[in-house]
């Protein structure tokens, strides 16, 4: 018995010592190492080989790991350098965590300031006035077609100035008419219901909160509209799947999957998406060599009495407060600013560039898959018209987020759009409400909006006032 | 030839079971069949049990040994050490937690000392405890001595357990007094008693412990996903989520690793069956 | 008790002391000090934040958690009364337990009470949602109509189970008791319910959604149990089938029927049925060479393995449409000739968690509780049985009389070992399968936490829910402790 414990323990620290000699610490100790944490695309490595061509003292590393647990690595300080921040919504959720570095006091200086990439972007880089992040791209959503399947189904073709309701007569005959070639597309591939319905409330010119961040405009009627739209174009016309068929459909793998798979294997007609999308291309070429002379592009159908308008929002790169490397990370970003990462992005076709000059028009978007300038204007359009959405310092903006994804969830199973939608908002002005009963802090912010001081009921005056 | 069922009751009972026995190992066996299919095949749809050509390629592309199908590149995913995690981690945990269940349970039983129920008392008193309220703030105890994202992290805090000593302590209040007393009469110290009489007889006692702890932290899931983040660390529980998460679509591969997941226990539980057995029975359940 | 030993084995502190440090250090460290922790920040507004301290709150995470808050103007009676329908409630359940175990008079009448509460929720629930949607199931899509529904469903099952003891009279006494209060708190709630959601609302309504949600996995648990129970009764004796000379044959005869099998399946095209029917001869053969064993090792496999594999396993045969689960109902429909569209499972609000309780039943089938039977069953005096034997009862009434009551410990056993498990588990079904689920439906209470602690990074929030879930928990074990050690009869 003593020896088959000695060969235990024995076993024990031969194992011990394999794991801990065997760890990998990742990086060159001759040269300073960026973690950049972002999303396992494969055309991260190009990008993070270029930079390091441009600065050989640097060295960049990208770190793929659980987006969800960014906060809490960050936090407790073992976080990467550059972080990732997909929406405002976790911009909001970042920054008031309070793990970003705030970058206004040297951005303009080093080159990433807020005047050096597109207008429309400007607020959604930062938070309560503070600059936290800049854009490695940026995209509006634009709808991408197939006209083949179009032609298939004697279906109409849309036009620049087109209307919802062009849209889903389009999508109707897809669905309803038979095709020529016999087989069956589906009408509209969507790919994230969430951003449908964001750009839907945009379009009918809603928004999450009111300027001054106090109540939430999710209750309005145009808000009521937008997801009524939503819900209308999933169950009465089911022309769109819902976002749990499009998760759970078999597809073909590899970078991003459901809907777009469905649209790059011409199985659906229309997608609504960005321009990063085109970075696909290649992949499906192979079963689909014809899928290139059959995309065309145009800006989102408008509601009536509203310009076609949706969001401009960015994948944007932001500072890490605990870095140990501050000099290195901001680099970094001068790098996401400067023309040679641009170029490789317009390239690439990975939506738009950071820097405005390389994407002024459909000609500077030209990349080797798709030569037609007429496919990228769209994408120039929709951001140049695009909106961001604002977040309201007064509620947590995770909660929002996920609220709001279950009332689409929710409308998506057959609950009422209106009932679900007002409850949301319901829910995020109590929670507002709450919040500044308990923070003393926002409190303060309350008295600096809307310059009156602060008391328990002041929410009673804006119901009467409504 | 004779056949014995002649018994109505026992016809039914073995048809009974054949169809139980069917139906808990059909989803076991639709894994390892997926494992063994094509792309093509995992699209067309899954009911065919016996994929129409073996296609053991998932395995070595699982490995990083071969590029996988969709993207022709090889995975990013060491998989391979994930399984050595799984392994490495559950066996240090159960051998500390056995060596020092063993010794506080001898402490228990066989020595007499003021405060020795008391204390008793409070650790079965702690096994009342959900796993999850205490993972909470171990979560921030680990945040404070910086094992966040570290091997040592998984090991130390897992290994103490009151179950062990509990479960131990019965096993060792069973042995007869009258070899203690022999050893004592031989002028055995009491150290010698522990090694020489108490662990040998204890033995069932202990290899049930080992088992039992073996699979529970081979299983692990809440504690190594909040504890870790980067790949190198994962057990397979974890790095078969992060698996799913990225080529959840190629079921193939993830059939492949459920099924080299899976594997080690099945090994396990048919070579240490009477074992696992008795203890389950004696010790009641854990957790 | 021995007599004292000698002097040797005397204050042995140091002794102790050396023996007891490596575990005690462990414990203390890992297991009394978090505990401790855990306690405190219950009561602190504590977070992970960098920039933000933990403050002390007092009580207020726990009333966030189950308190109410007054819409408009608090209307004290409604609430006091409501918090008195729920008193009701938790003293008629202890109540009934209390009465059960130990007889009271007037329990059966008791029984029938509580019968007749379960039976008007089950109606209840089911008219109720009649007037909101069309159809008797359209209810199963309102989750509050469901936890009615199946609460219902509950309070009759125990109701009839009190009914049903043949050996208690129909009289009036104090176990009359619990039932009355039973009755009278759910009809409280039937008719204070409009007014007090009209004027509160609870603090955090998903609190109790998830609860729902958690206490809806734990469905399974009486299917569970009995299927355990089952199960150690088919394998309690090894099949009589004889010794090597009449086996071998028997195995080799089914070993060639499904060689047969999957070769004409084969052969003729129908790969899927001949291979379903050889591997039931297959199964067959192995039941004869290995007779209960092979079965007990099949049996107890699901739970065994059971961790994040099953689940990804399982979420792979969920799969709507190329899924395995789905194509066979569908095969199976078209056979059949109906033309219905199996639901896309773990995709539908609906449909999710009784996708997740099919599994479990899968995995708790067998698994532990059927070990522990098999053990309690090889425990059941032999004279007993034999004794019934010649009072010439049947084998129901043998089962019914002599051995169900000989289980009775391990029946609690069990019963409350899961329930303790039930109500910290779901989270690895969550995380894995469904994320939370459609809109929250599968989210279980230690999701919650996890949600609370990693995404909302309010780690004394997420105490204070653990420590509300210890109070459940604590109930259980404090009920195992008292009643099952009255109950062993060992």
């Amino acid at each position: 018995m003593k020896y088959v414990l000695l060969a235990l323990i024995g076993l024990f620290v031969a194992m011990y010592a394999y794991a801990v000699s065997t760890i990998e610490v990742l990086g060159d100790p001759d040269r300073t190492t960026v973690v950049w944490a972002t999303d396992p695309n494969p055309a991260r490595t190009k990008q993070v080989g270029i930079f390091e061509e441009l600065n050989p003292d640097l060295e960049g590393l990208v770190d793929k790991s659980d987006a969800t647990k960014l906060i809490v690595r960050c936090a407790t300080g073992t976080g990467p350098d550059v972080v990732d921040i997909y929406d405002v919504f976790s911009l909001a959720t970042f920054a008031e965590a309070g793990i970003l570095m705030d970058l206004t006091p040297f951005a303009d200086s080093l080159g990433f300031g807020l005047d050096d990439t597109y207008a429309p972007l400007r607020e959604g880089l930062s938070y309560e006035g503070k600059q936290y992040r800049f854009p490695c791209n940026v995209h509006a959503n634009a709808i991408i077609y197939n006209t083949k399947i179009l032609d298939d189904h004697g279906a109409p073709l849309p036009q620049p100035d087109w209307t919802w309701e062009d849209f889903i007569e389009s999508a109707l005959a897809v669905r309803n008419n038979p095709s020529k070639s016999g087989e069956e597309h589906i009408p509209f591939a969507n790919w994230n219901s969430e951003w449908v319905f964001r750009d839907l409330l945009i379009g009918h010119g809603g928004d999450f909160f009111t300027a001054d961040g106090l109540h939430s405009r999710l209750g309005e009627e145009v808000s009521v509209q937008a997801i009524e739209l939503f819900r209308d174009m999933a169950l009465k016309h089911d022309i769109m799947p819902t976002s749990a068929e499009a998760k759970s459909l078999s597809s073909q793998g590899g970078w991003g999957s459901g809907g777009i798979a469905w649209f790059f294997n011409q199985q659906a007609a229309y997608i609504h998406i960005g321009r990063w999308a085109i970075v696909q291309v290649p992949v499906y070429l192979k079963r689909n060599p014809d899928l290139v002379e059959n995309l065309a592009a145009v800006a989102l159908p408008r509601v009536p009495g509203h310009p076609s308008r949706g969001i401009v929002g960015t994948r944007a790169a932001g500072i890490n407060a605990k870095t140990k490397n501050p000099e290195a990370a901001k680099r970094f970003l001068q790098y996401l600013a400067s023309r040679d990462y641009g170029a490789l992005i317009a390239a690439d076709g990975d939506a738009l560039p950071p820097n405005p000059e390389l994407a002024r028009t459909g000609e500077d978007l030209v990349n080797e898959h798709i030569t037609d300038p007429a496919f990228h204007q769209p994408f120039i359009d929709a951001v140049d018209n695009g909106v961001t959405i604002k977040m309201s310092p007064f509620i947590e903006a995770q909660l929002v987020q996920r609220w709001a994804l279950e009332a689409v969830e929710q409308v998506e199973n057959g609950a009422d759009p209106r009932t679900a939608i007002t409850r949301v908002a319901d829910e995020i002005d109590d929670r507002i409400r709450q919040n500044l009963r308990r923070r003393s802090a926002l409190q303060a912010k309350y008295e600096q909006v809307t310059g009156k001081a602060y008391n328990d009921d002041w929410w009673k005056e804006k119901v009467a006032a409504h | 030839m004779k056949l014995p069922f002649d018994n109505t009751s026992t016809r039914i009972r073995f048809v009974a079971l054949g169809l139980l026995g069917f139906m808990l190992a059909m989803p076991f066996i639709w894994m390892v069949g997926a494992s063994f299919k094509s792309r093509a095949e995992i699209e067309a749809g899954g009911i065919h049990i016996v994929p129409e050509e073996a296609h053991a390629e998932n395995y070595p592309v699982l490995f990083g040994q071969q590029p996988e199908p969709v993207t022709g590149e090889k995975l990013e995913l060491k998989f391979g050490r994930w399984f050595f995690n799984s392994i490495f981690i559950a066996f240090a945990n159960t051998l500390i937690q056995v060596l020092t269940s063993a010794l506080a349970a001898f402490a228990f039983a066989r020595l007499e000392w003021r405060g020795r129920d008391s204390v008793f008392l409070l650790y079965l008193a702690t096994m009342m405890i959900p796993g999850l309220t205490l993972m909470i703030p171990n979560f921030q105890v680990m945040v404070w001595l910086g094992f966040l994202n570290t091997y040592h992290g998984l090991i130390i805090p897992a290994s103490f357990s009151a179950f062990g000593t509990f479960l131990l302590r019965q096993f060792m209040l069973g042995i007869p007094k009258a070899m203690d007393e022999a050893a004592y009469i031989d002028g055995a110290s009491k150290w010698q008693t522990f090694t020489d009489v108490i662990l040998p007889l204890a033995r069932p006692g202990l290899i049930a412990l080992a088992l039992i702890t073996f699979i529970f932290q081979y299983q692990q899931f809440f504690w190594p996903l909040i504890m870790l983040n980067d790949q190198q660390f994962f057990p397979l529980p974890v790095g078969l989520l992060e698996l799913d998460s990225t080529y959840g679509q190629q079921t193939e591969l993830i059939m492949a690793a459920a099924t080299i997941t899976v594997t080690p226990l099945v090994v396990l539980f048919v070579i240490f069956q009477k074992f696992l057995v008795r203890g389950i029975q004696l010790g009641g359940v854990k957790g | 008790m021995s007599e004292r030993p000698a002097r040797r084995w005397d204050a042995n502190w140091p002794a102790a002391a050396v023996f007891l440090a490596p575990n005690f250090i462990g414990f203390l460290c890992f297991t009394l000090f978090p505990v401790l922790l855990s306690f405190a920040m219950a009561f602190h507004y504590w977070t992970l934040r960098p920039h933000e301290k933990a403050s002390f709150v007092g009580l207020r995470n726990f009333t966030d958690v189950l308190g109410v808050r007054a819409l408009d103007e608090p209307h004290y009676g409604v609430l006091a009364l409501y918090m008195l329908c729920v008193a009701a409630l938790i003293a008629g359940l202890i109540g009934a337990l209390l009465s059960n175990v130990h007889q009271w008079r007037g329990t059966r009448t008791g029984g029938a009470l509580i019968c007749l509460t379960g039976a008007a929720m089950v109606f209840g629930a089911l008219g109720g949602s009649a007037e909101h949607h069309t159809g008797v199931f359209a209810f199963w899509f309102n989750q509050g109509t469901q936890g009615i529904f199946f609460g219902g469903i509950l309070a009759l099952i125990c109701g009839v189970a009190i009914v049903g003891r043949e050996d208690a009279e129909w009289d009036f006494g104090i176990g009359l008791g619990p039932g009355l209060l039973i009755a009278l708190a759910v009809f409280g709630f039937w008719s204070l319910g409009g007014p007090m959601w009209a004027a509160y609302e609870p603090r955090d309504a998903r609190f109790w959604y998830y609860f729902y949600n958690t206490l809806f996995l734990m469905m399974g648990l009486p299917l569970a149990v009995t299927g355990a129970l089952g199960l150690a009764l088919l394998l309690n004796h090894d099949l009589p089938l004889g010794p090597w000379r009449h086996r071998a044959p028997g195995a080799l005869v089914c070993a060639g029927l499904a060689l047969l099998c999957i070769v004409l399946g084969f052969g003729l095209g129908w790969e899927n049925i001949g291979l379903f029917a050889g591997l039931i001869w297959l199964f067959a053969a192995l039941g004869f060479l290995f007779n209960i064993v092979t079965f007990r090792t099949i049996f107890y496999l699901p739970q065994f393995t059971s961790g994040v594999a099953v689940y990804i396993l399982w979420k792979s045969l969920y799969r709507p449409e190329t899924g395995p689960v789905n194509m066979g109902l569908e095969a199976g429909f078209n056979a059949i000739g109906l033309a219905l569209v199996p639901p896309s499972w773990l995709a539908e609000i609906a449909w999710a968690k009784p996708a997740i309780l099919v599994m479990g039943m899968w995995i708790f089938i067998g698994g532990q509780n059927m070990l522990l039977y098999l053990a309690a069953l090889s425990n059941v005096p032999q004279e007993l049985l034999d004794a019934s034997l010649v009072d010439g009862a049947s084998r129901w009434q043998r089962f019914r009389h002599v051995t169900w009551p000989q289980l009775a410990p391990t029946t609690f056993f069990i019963t409350v070992v899961s329930v303790i498990g039930g109500l910290q588990g779901g989270f690895e079904q969550a995380r894995v399968m469904t994320q939370g689920g459609p809109a929250g439906s599968t989210t279980a209470l230690s999701y919650y936490i996890y949600n609370k602690m990693f995404q909302d990074l309010d780690m004394g929030y997420a105490a204070a829910i653990s420590w509300v879930l210890f109070a459940f928990i604590f109930v259980a074990t404090a009920l195992n402790w008292r009643f099952g050690r009255d109950q062993e009869v060992d």
